[in-house]
C-alpha cells in the first residue's frame, strides 16, 4: 500500500467536486464519461451504510449496462419524475484519502449536503460517500460512487435525480 | 363498537354517470373514517414470520394509526403487541427491528417480558390499591392470523375471519407468490426500499391503461436498445391483454395471464436450467412454467394495505389525507440457485424504490393527481372507463384459474 501522503489531494478533491457539479447540474453524459466502464458500480444502500449487496437490496445498485439506462431514461425526455428537472446544489467537505489499494486504487471518503428543489419542494439530503478512483490514462475515473444517506432507512421522497 | 359516520360517502360518488367526486382524494374526514374502518376495523398486513425468525426478534409495524411490536417471545410464540406503555402510553420499543427479551418503558421503568407479560414496576409497594395485579396491565395484545407466512392483525373484535377477509381470490394471489418457489417458500429479510408519496393513498395503480404513457421514457430505452439489435420496435398499448379484475372485499388484481406467454424467459445458464428442473419436479411442467413466465406475480392489491407484484411485497402506510409510504420489502425464494435471488434484487432496485426507473414516474402521477384533486372548482372525475365492456367471466378453464368475478376494464 503507497503512502496516503503522497497522492495528489488537490487533484482528487478536483474529481470529486466536479463530480458533484455533473451531477447538480444534471451534465448527464459528462457525468456519464467519469466512470471505468468494466466495473463501475454506482451504489446507494438501503436500511444501512453497509451489507452484501447479493443479499440485501439497495436504493440504487447500477453497473455499467443500467447506469447507461438511467441516463438513457433521463435523457428521454419523458422520464416524468424529472420532467421539470431537480435543480440541486451540494456542498462536498471532509475529503479524506482513505487508502491506495495495491492495484492503485484511491479510497476517497467525503461528506455532503445536498439541497434539491423540485416543483416547490425544496429537500435537503446529509450523506457520506465513498469514491474508488484510478488512472484512465491522463485522467482519473471512478469505478464505486458510494452514498451513505443519513436518512436511508426512512421513507424517501423520489430520488429520480443523481444523488 | 358502531361509528356514526358524519361523512356522505354515497354523496361523492355518481356511479351511474361515472363521477367520483374529488373530495374522496381530499378530505380528512373520508381519510379518518378510512383509517377508523379499513384499518382500525379490520384485517391490515403486518409482516412475514421469516422476518423474525429466532426467539426475541422483533420488527416495528403499524396498524392505521397504532404502532405495533411484531416478535417472538422467548420461546419463540409469535405476538402482535401494541407499542405502548400501560402507565402514560409511552412507546416501549425505539427501533424498527432487533431483538428484545423484554421491552422497558425508559419513563419510569416498567418492565414487560417480550410476550407482552408486565413483570416490573419500580417502587411498587403501598403504591397502588390492595387488588392492583401486574397480571391485568400487560403490553396490549393484537389479535393475529397467519396464512402461508404472512401475518395480519386486527384491532377489531369483528368475527370476520382472515380466511374470508382474503377469499379465495386473495389466497391465491399469495399462493402464486410463494410458488415461485419449489419449495412453495419465501424468505423476508432482504431490507426494504422506503418510498414517501405527497398524495392520497388510495392512488395505488393497478391499471394497463397508464402503463405505455407514464413509463413511455422505459419503452423510450428498450426501443432504443432493441433498435441497436435491429428487432422489432415494442408492441402497441400495454392495455392489450391486461385484465383489471375484481377479487372481491375490495381486493383487486391486473390480470396479465393472456399476454404471459411472452412473460419472463430465464436466461440460458445452467442456474437458470436448475431451478426450472426444480420447479417441474415440484409442480408439474405446465404449472412450473406458467409462474416461471408470470415471474410467480399476482400483481394484486389486497385492501387495505397489501400489495403483492413480484418480487416484492408491497406494504401501503396512509400518514395524512396527502400522505403516504410504500415500503418494498423484496422477497426471496427457499431452495433456487442464488441467482435467482439476486436477479429478484435487482430487478426490484431496477425499476421500484425511490430510484427505479418505474416508481418514481408513478409517484409522479399521483402528486400531480393530488394536486389536480385539491382544486375544489370542477371536482367531479370522469371514471367511467371499461363500464360499458364491463363483464362477469366464468374463469374455470386454465389451469390457475383464479376464479375472479368482475372485469372491470
Amino acid at each position: 500500500m503507497d503512502d496516503c501522503d503522497s497522492v495528489d489531494t488537490r487533484r482528487i478533491e478536483a474529481f470529486v467536486f466536479r463530480e458533484a457539479r455533473l451531477a447538480d447540474e444534471n451534465r448527464y453524459d459528462e457525468w456519464l464519461s467519469l466512470w471505468h466502464e468494466e466495473d463501475a458500480v454506482y451504489w446507494v444502500p438501503a436500511n444501512k451504510d453497509d451489507y452484501d449487496p447479493r443479499r440485501h437490496v439497495s436504493i440504487i445498485y447500477d453497473r455499467w449496462e443500467r447506469l447507461q439506462a438511467r441516463v438513457d431514461r433521463l435523457k428521454s425526455g419523458a422520464a416524468w419524475s424529472q420532467e421539470p428537472q431537480s435543480r440541486m446544489r451540494r456542498i462536498v467537505s471532509n475529503v479524506e484519502i482513505d487508502e491506495i489499494r495495491a492495484d492503485g486504487v484511491i479510497v476517497v471518503r467525503s461528506n455532503f449536503v445536498l439541497g434539491e428543489l423540485r416543483r416547490e419542494l425544496q429537500t435537503v439530503y446529509f450523506a457520506a460517500q465513498e469514491h474508488h478512483l484510478r488512472p484512465a490514462g491522463k485522467d482519473l475515473k471512478m469505478s464505486l460512487k458510494k452514498v451513505m444517506l443519513i436518512n436511508n432507512n426512512e421513507p424517501l421522497h423520489n430520488l429520480s435525480f443523481l444523488v | 363498537m358502531q361509528t356514526q359516520s358524519t361523512v356522505d360517502v354515497h354523496g361523492l360518488l355518481r356511479l351511474d354517470e361515472g363521477l367520483v367526486h374529488s373530495d374522496v382524494y381530499t378530505s380528512p374526514e373520508i381519510f379518518d373514517l378510512e383509517i377508523r374502518k379499513l384499518f382500525h376495523e379490520g384485517w391490515v398486513f403486518i409482516g412475514h414470520e421469516t422476518e423474525i425468525p429466532n426467539p426475541g426478534d422483533y420488527v416495528l409495524r403499524t396498524i392505521g394509526k397504532q404502532s405495533v411490536i411484531m416478535n417472538r417471545d422467548s420461546r419463540g410464540k409469535l405476538h402482535l403487541l401494541l407499542n405502548r406503555c400501560r402507565h402514560r402510553a409511552n412507546s416501549v420499543c425505539q427501533y424498527s427491528e432487533g431483538n428484545a427479551a423484554k421491552f422497558q418503558c425508559s419513563y419510569h421503568g416498567w418492565t414487560y417480558q417480550n410476550s407482552g407479560e408486565l413483570v416490573g414496576i419500580p417502587y411498587q409497594e403501598g403504591a397502588y390499591p390492595a387488588d392492583f395485579s401486574m397480571k391485568d396491565y400487560p403490553l396490549v395484545s393484537v389479535r393475529m392470523e397467519t396464512y402461508r407466512g404472512f401475518i395480519w392483525g386486527n384491532l377489531s373484535d369483528s368475527d370476520v375471519s382472515l380466511d374470508s377477509h382474503l377469499g379465495e381470490n386473495g389466497k391465491k394471489a399469495v399462493d402464486l407468490f410463494c410458488d415461485a418457489s419449489p419449495e412453495g417458500e419465501i424468505l423476508v429479510r432482504q431490507g426494504c426500499n422506503k418510498t414517501r408519496i405527497y398524495a392520497n393513498w388510495k392512488f395505488q395503480g393497478g391499471d394497463g391503461y397508464h402503463t405505455p404513457f407514464t413509463h413511455q421514457a422505459n419503452f423510450a430505452v428498450m426501443r432504443a436498445k432493441r433498435a441497436g439489435r435491429k428487432q422489432s420496435l415494442v408492441r402497441g398499448s400495454m392495455e392489450e391483454g391486461w385484465i383489471s379484475r375484481d377479487m372481491g372485499n375490495g381486493h383487486y388484481c391486473l390480470d396479465s395471464r393472456s399476454v404471459q406467454t411472452q412473460g419472463v424467459r430465464l436466461p440460458d445458464s445452467p442456474w437458470a436450467k436448475k431451478y426450472r428442473d426444480s420447479m417441474v419436479q415440484a409442480y408439474g411442467p405446465e404449472r412450473a412454467d406458467f409462474i416461471i413466465r408470470a415471474n410467480g406475480n399476482p400483481h394484486s392489491i389486497l385492501m387495505p394495505n397489501l400489495q403483492l407484484l413480484s418480487p416484492d411485497i408491497r406494504v401501503i402506510k396512509p400518514i395524512a389525507v396527502d400522505v403516504f409510504d410504500v415500503y418494498f420489502y423484496c422477497a426471496f425464494l427457499k431452495g433456487v440457485p442464488d441467482e435467482v435471488n439476486e436477479m429478484r434484487l435487482r430487478d426490484t432496485e431496477d425499476r421500484m424504490g425511490p430510484a427505479g426507473s418505474i416508481n418514481p414516474d408513478d409517484v409522479d402521477m399521483f402528486e400531480r393527481n393530488q394536486f389536480g384533486m385539491q382544486q375544489t372548482a370542477s371536482p367531479w372525475k370522469y371514471m367511467a372507463r371499461g363500464m360499458t365492456r364491463q363483464t362477469i367471466d366464468d374463469d374455470h378453464r386454465t389451469p390457475e384459474a383464479y376464479r375472479m368475478g368482475n372485469t372491470l376494464i
